[in-house]
């Protein structure tokens, strides 16, 4: 094996076009700029993807400079077998290594028996042009980079660190110098290298901007082996041939420890919750278990007033009848006031369940008002429905009933003799159905309205020489409008009458052929996005405010798809997805989970179809539909939106 | 005459159901718990039983049971009586096999009419 160094001293363009001496330039920032042919021979790699980039391989510069002439470093080219490079340095530069091209030498040995001499050169004019340079038009991008309080990275295409900034240094525990040409894998935890390095490819084939804040925290590794969490923004770089990416890497350590206190505190929220609604439920049982006692000496109370009232045992005389009449009627008020009661504290304890079902409203209204026909006769009070046709809603029928007979009841009672008390239709957002029930009452003051949906709340001025009601009556009212997803309001004069208006979720059996969307979210703006992206495409949308209202949409409507928010006031997403699929009516429709939270495979794993990342793209969004339910959505979003509109 | 038989451990209960049902036409017979039910029944053919849900030593589920299991009563109509009122005591009940279900304070006149609508199915 013999090393020939080469003899010849040639200028710079020789060098640069001769075919037996590689050389390659370096700046001074140790980027490669100048690869002649004799390199890309040698080292199998082309000029266009070195150039720019730093050294493809390690050359120890710094032990070339010690021991002069010495072999200082093994590198593997391109594709071929490792090669021995013999490097001689006589110069450095503040700010790098500079090999002359006059007192360079270093020598390649192939293989046994061959050797090539390489020249690694410098040339000191266009180092200062470069410095210059650097200084002038890049200085501001540089004060930039050392300026921002993350790490920032440019790695090349290889994975190659080509460009750090000073926090990188400190985050890491390396110098630049240290990580100028390395992998950036060096960078990542040893049990995660190799996927990182699939990930980096897999990102050269794909690039596109990600930003921070995805959700996504990866493990970094500094110097001495410890790790800690970062987040990280990629954005690709080209310029001309060559492709960079750039990484911003933010240290989330403080921002985790957080996170952590956020999560032991929602635990402790929670635990605080169940223990609330274990009590809720104690008192519940206990009101039902009181129900029950109470109940049982009103059985006999009512039935022997009721058998002497009769005369069963006898004629009574005129004061020992009334007497009865009296001990009857508020026996019946008590069993009123228990029923009452007991139907509020299970509405509160979250132990009503609603039985929801499409039906006539116009049925039960008539069935109402002729059920209170006697009580409005007595007084002598006109009673009158002025909805004529059918109107469908989507409601609990016994609820809805109950509705009606505490507001018709509680109307006859505030209405003095020869008034007139009636149901009519009123207005309502979309998807609901109103009622009024009017009266030509005694009114209630402007300053008395809010308090007469409160529980044992009566206006004393009002219910003199009234028959006394519960005070629970307009409580429970409300409660279960609110349960059905609709809300009560009250219009009063006083003297003039009073003005109950509600509304309910109207009933949609009819379709018309359009693919039909429920979309289970509470925030308006989210659901008016996901409106806007999908009814300029032909697709009808239905909209749910809370998890109880999305079971009972999802169960009615029968969509053809359901976009679910897994964050819901009065229940968790988790719940309606549950339901939907233990539900028989739902449990094949595709359920798209649309949440900023990071549980995707604790949603697929409770049956959700597919899972959503807020914020939610459009593109993404009909892709999943076409995917997952293709018969009814596989033109949407690939055809003008005149050709798949239908009706 | 049809035979009645009324099981219900509160005196006052009791007594007004036997008014009750006597002035509208039954014979009654009264047992003051599940197993006084079942006894008298040995000795007294009947042809509605009225069980109070809520019993000492046997209750309206317990005598339900052995009803439907004695093929001479196995098809009996039997009525059950609860004071308590929580959703879902009605499907229970007559999941259970009951016949019908009133819940306390009674409406004797809907009583009245289950009875008779009862014992003409029976028929």
């Amino acid at each position: 094996m013999a090393l020939q160094p080469r003899k010849e001293r040639g200028d710079s363009k020789t060098r640069t076009t001769g075919t037996e001496v590689a050389l390659i330039g370096l700046d001074v920032g140790g980027l490669v700029d100048a690869w002649n042919s004799g390199a890309e021979k040698l080292f199998l790699w082309k000029a266009d993807d070195v150039l720019g980039l730093p050294l493809p391989f390690d050359l120890d510069l710094e032990r070339a400079v010690q021991h002069r002439r010495e072999t200082c470093a093994v590198v593997r080219p391109g594709e071929g077998a490792p090669i021995r490079v013999e490097c001689r340095v006589v110069s450095r530069s503040p700010s790098g290594w500079i090999v002359t091209a006059n007192e360079k030498s270093v020598a390649i040995e192939r293989q046994p028996g061959e050797s090539v001499t390489v020249e690694v050169a410098l040339d000191k004019t266009r180092v200062t042009d470069r410095a210059r340079l650097r200084d002038s038009a890049d200085g501001r991008f540089r004060d930039l980079l050392e300026a921002a309080p993350d790490a920032i990275i440019e790695v090349d295409r290889q994975g190659r660190i080509v460009l750090l900034n000073a926090v990188t240094e400190k985050l890491f525990g390396y110098t630049r110098e240290e990580l100028l040409g390395k992998n950036v894998d060096l960078l990542v935890p040893d049990a995660a290298r190799a996927r990182h390095s699939a990930h980096r490819a897999e990102y050269g084939a794909n690039p596109q901007t990600r930003p921070m804040g995805h959700g996504i925290t990866l493990l970094a590794r500094r110097r001495d082996g410890s790790e800690f969490p970062v987040e990280i923004s990629l954005s690709p770089v080209k310029s001309g041939k060559s492709f960079h990416v750039t990484a911003i890497i933010r240290d989330v350590t403080t921002k985790r420890v957080a996170e952590e206190q956020i999560r032991a505190a929602n635990l402790q929220l929670e635990q605080r919750n169940r223990e609330v609604e274990r009590a809720n439920r104690l008192k519940s049982e206990f009101l039902a278990s009181m129900s029950h006692e109470l109940r049982t000496p009103l059985h006999t109370i009512i039935g022997f007033s009721e058998l002497l009232a009769e005369g069963v045992e006898g004629p009574l005389n005129e004061k020992q009848a009334r007497f009865v009449r009296h001990v009857h009627q508020d026996a019946l008020h008590l069993l009123e006031l228990i029923n009452d009661v007991l139907d509020l504290s299970k509405i509160e304890a979250g132990r009503l369940e609603l039985q929801l079902e499409p039906f006539d409203a116009l049925d039960v209204i008539n069935d109402a008002l002729g059920a209170i026909l006697p009580m409005a006769e007595s007084k002598h009070i006109v009673t009158a429905n002025r909805i004529k046709s059918p109107l469908p809603i989507f409601a609990d029928r016994l609820r809805f009933r109950e509705i009606l007979n505490n507001l018709l009841s509680n109307a006859i009672k505030f209405t003095p003799e020869n008034g007139k008390v009636w149901i009519e239709r009123e207005s309502a957002a979309e998807n609901m159905v109103g009622f009024s029930v009017v009266d030509t009452g005694i009114g209630i003051a402007p300053e008395d309205q809010n308090a007469v949906f409160d529980t044992f709340r009566q206006i004393s001025s009002t219910t003199r020489g009234v028959r006394e009601g519960t005070g629970l009556g307009l409580a429970i009212v409300k409660r279960l409008v609110e349960m059905h997803g609709g809300n009560i309001g009250l219009e009063s004069e006083k003297g003039k009458g009073s003005r109950f208006s509600f509304t309910l979720p109207a009933s949609h059996s009819a379709r018309n052929g359009q693919p039909l969307v429920l979309i289970i979210e509470d925030e308006p703006s989210a659901r008016e996005l996901m409106q806007n992206y999908l009814q300029p495409s032909g697709i009808r949308v239905e909209m749910a405010r809370n998890a109880r209202e999305g079971i009972a949409r999802a169960r009615e409507l029968r969509p053809d798809a359901i976009t679910l928010d897994l964050l819901l006031p009065g229940g968790t997403g988790w719940n309606v997805l549950r339901d939907i699929r233990q539900s028989p009516d739902t449990a094949s429709i595709p359920v798209l989970v649309v949440s900023v939270l990071d549980e995707e495979s604790a949603a697929l794993e409770q049956g959700a179809t597919a899972y959503l990342r807020k914020p939610l793209k459009k593109e993404a969004l009909f892709r999943a539909l076409r995917e997952h339910n293709p018969e009814k959505f596989s033109k949407i979003g690939t055809a003008p939106a005149s050709a798949v509109r239908i009706g | 005459m049809k035979t009645v038989l009324v099981a219900e451990d509160r005196d006052s209960s009791r007594e007004l159901l036997s008014i009750v049902l006597s002035a509208a036409g039954y014979r009654v017979v009264l047992a003051v718990d599940g197993e006084d039910a079942l006894a008298r029944m040995k000795e007294t053919p009947v042809d509605i039983v009225i069980l109070d849900i809520h019993m000492p030593r046997l209750d309206g589920f317990g005598v339900l049971r052995q009803l439907r299991a004695d093929p001479a009563y196995s098809r009996i109509p039997v009525i059950a009586l609860t004071a308590s009122a929580m959703a879902g005591d009605r499907d229970s009940v007559i999941a259970a096999g009951f016949s019908e279900y009133i819940s306390k304070p009674v409406n004797m006149s809907l009583l009245r009419r289950e009875v008779a609508r009862l014992l003409e199915n029976g028929q």
